[in-house]
């Protein structure tokens, strides 16, 4: 026991204890390679292989880029190409980053941004399996042994037909199918040379530790928060142009606003109205509203169609939209709409004519801001039964602080009559953001871009329409 | 060429399974000699040794008992340490598995001691075992193993220090002190 306590005894009593053959799992563990080209081979599967289901398409490139560069950092003193792969591995991780950060962003204009880092990013890979396969050969001409490195010359050639289906936009299962089945045999053979090399690896010189796994966890972890913090701070809502409203004291405008409450306008919704639009309104016909409530009462739409005085049948349309207090604003909103004239021909609009504002109470003010967009825009969304379609509708997305109450806004424009005896249909959907962390990160027109209506964390979307059928100087709600 | 056929050749007593080892196993060889030995004229001589010893034993060599690798590992990394010893002193370690010297009563306290410690390894994660072993039985530097384990050296030592105070405890030892 006295042995034991000493250290310097301890030390020669422990080296004179060892067995003479050391376990099996010892000496297959026992290689300066070994350690170095699991992570490799790990890091190129977890890097080439995508899974877009529950964040992996983002989490396994991630942990994949940073085996890569642990593993090349071991090997990086073997010769130029483990070097070379090092230095690029550093530049996956850096392009990663910048990634994951900006799908953080939701507001901002990332799009060219993000096409360029994909075509930086294929161009490291390229990078990546050439330096690799150069690597592997440069050991074999050192070491003198049978080393076959086609199966990473394999992976490149994999990579390019990948990438090339990629580029026509191929979704096949087929040929998706065949080229999972050869990535498999290329990871299998790439397995199977990492065996091969095992009696080279010997003759490996590790190079020393740069930055330790759990460190650069650490790092790239703490990167990461502190990029996320930045992009849902400052990358989630729009920059909005609030202004203190003032009301105007022009006298035709009350009169026909009092004319209007007459017929059953709310005061309001007209006090929110330009007086322009209210001058349009002058020797109006006829009236409707319609009004209901969303999100168990949160959200009031209310319809109003103002028939217009003129030869020609012609109704201003306004959808107006008042959220009651205690909701939460977390990012951005939009409301798309489908005017009458987009739902049935016998009406006649024109796109660039929708306006609108959106307004919110703080004290004693009022705060006014146009929208921070409103126009029409085409796009492309997948459908289940019938593929991709598209579509061209009118959007209107803004941002509403959290502060104040009373927030609220409206969507108007006019139509007119190009057949007669034609019902007016015009819809809203509103989407509404209901938490802040989502990710990768979108805005709420984005999101009704896709023409989902999983109302699934974090937008919720609802639809309100007004409908009515006006006839021989009368109106009928529809 | 495979580990069966380089045996083969070598219990037929033909020159190219000697061959054939030096230019397969040969890095293995070096690798596990090359911490033990200082001077690149010793490990050389080594070497040839070892390749000797593997061609008068291959006739002992027992795949139940261990992998060819680890036989190999076994035979260098003795035939190396008694060189070291001879070169500083007399003492020579035997290269026999199982073998004995000595008083019975030694050799017995020597065999509990082994066991004990064995007993205590296996009971270790496996990264502290590979670890303890790569400084125990293979002799590499706290440099080495860092590089090819890729940690940092003060990680090694103090990963090294918390695994022996472990085992003083489970030998017996008071650890912590």
């Amino acid at each position: 026991m006295s042995d034991i306590k000493n250290d310097m005894n301890f030390e020669e009593m422990l080296i004179e204890s060892m067995p003479e053959i050391p376990p099996s799992d010892i000496t297959h563990e026992v290689t300066p390679w070994r350690k170095a080209m699991n992570m490799v081979l790990w890091g190129m599967g977890l890097t080439t292989i995508t899974l877009n289901f529950f964040l992996l398409q983002f989490i396994l490139p991630t942990i994949g880029i940073m085996l890569l560069v642990s593993g090349f950092q071991m090997l990086r003193n073997e010769n130029k190409w483990f070097k070379a792969s090092f230095a690029v591995s550093i530049m996956q991780l850096a392009v990663i980053i910048i990634v994951l950060i900006s799908n953080t962003i939701a507001v901002a204009e990332t799009d060219n941004l993000m096409v360029l880092l994909s075509v930086v990013n294929v161009a490291i890979d390229f990078a990546q399996y050439f330096c690799l396969w150069r690597a592997l050969v440069a050991l074999k001409v050192k070491t003198g042994l049978e080393i076959k490195t086609s199966a990473a010359g394999g992976l490149i050639i994999w990579y390019a037909v990948m990438c090339a289906l990629a580029l026509i936009q191929y979704v096949g299962l087929i040929i998706t199918g065949i080229l999972l089945i050869i990535y498999i045999i290329v990871i299998r053979s790439i397995y199977k040379l990492s065996k091969q090399v095992e009696k080279a690896g010997y003759s490996i010189v590790a190079a020393p530790v740069l930055i330790e796994g759990r460190k650069l966890t650490a790092i790239v972890c703490s990167v990461l928060a502190l990029g996320f913090l930045c992009g849902y701070t400052f990358g989630s809502s729009y920059n909005m142009d609030w202004q203190v409203f003032e009301a105007g004291d022009n006298k035709e405008v009350s009169r026909i606003k009092s004319a209007l409450v007459d017929k059953g306008v709310p005061t309001h919704i007209l006090d929110d109205m330009t007086d322009e639009e209210i001058l349009e309104c002058k020797g109006f016909r006829n009236v409707i509203v319609e009004s209901r409530e969303h999100f168990d009462g949160q959200l009031n739409i209310t319809g109003v169609g103002i028939e217009l005085a003129g030869q020609r049948e012609q109704w201003k349309l306004i959808q107006h939209f008042k959220w009651k207090e205690d909701e939460k604003f977390r990012g951005t909103e939009s409301i798309q709409l489908w005017p009458a004239y987009r739902n049935f021909d016998g009406w006649w609009g024109d796109p660039a004519q929708v306006s609108g504002r959106v307004f919110y109470d703080d004290g004693d003010n009022t705060y006014v801001a146009p929208y921070h967009y409103l126009g029409q825009e085409t796009f492309t969304y997948q459908t289940t039964m019938f593929g991709k379609r598209t579509s061209t509708d009118v959007f209107a997305t803004f941002s509403i602080p959290n502060k104040g109450n009373n927030r609220r806004g409206y969507v108007t424009y006019n139509i007119k009559e190009m057949e007669d005896g034609m019902i007016v249909d015009s819809w809203i959907n509103y989407t509404h953001q209901g938490t802040l962390i989502q990710y990768p990160a979108m805005t709420a027109m984005e999101k009704r871009m896709l023409v989902s209506w999983n109302d699934a964390w974090p937008f919720k979307t609802v639809q309100d329409a007004l409908q009515f059928y006006p006839h021989d100087g009368k109106v009928d709600t529809w | 060429m495979g580990e069966r056929e380089i045996i083969e050749l070598l219990l037929k007593r033909e020159d190219a399974g000697a061959e054939e080892l030096l230019r397969q196993y040969g890095p293995l060889i070096r690798y596990i000699i090359a911490p033990i030995l200082e001077k690149e004229e010793d490990r050389e001589e080594c070497l040839s040794e070892v390749v000797l010893k593997v061609w008068d034993r291959i006739g002992t060599f027992d795949v139940s008992k261990a992998s060819f690798t680890t036989w190999l590992t076994a035979i260098a990394r003795n035939s190396a340490l008694n060189r070291s010893r001879r070169l500083h002193s007399n003492e020579e370690l035997s290269e026999k598995i199982h073998a004995t010297s000595g008083q019975p009563e030694e050799e017995l306290l020597k065999r509990e001691r082994k066991n004990r410690l064995f007993n205590a390894l296996e009971g270790l994660p496996a990264v502290d075992k590979t670890l303890f072993y790569r400084k125990y039985y293979y002799m590499q530097s706290t440099a080495q193993i860092a590089r090819e384990m890729g940690m940092s050296e003060r990680a090694v030592e103090g990963r090294l220090y918390r695994i022996k105070q472990k085992l003083k405890k489970m030998l017996g030892g008071e650890g912590d002190e």
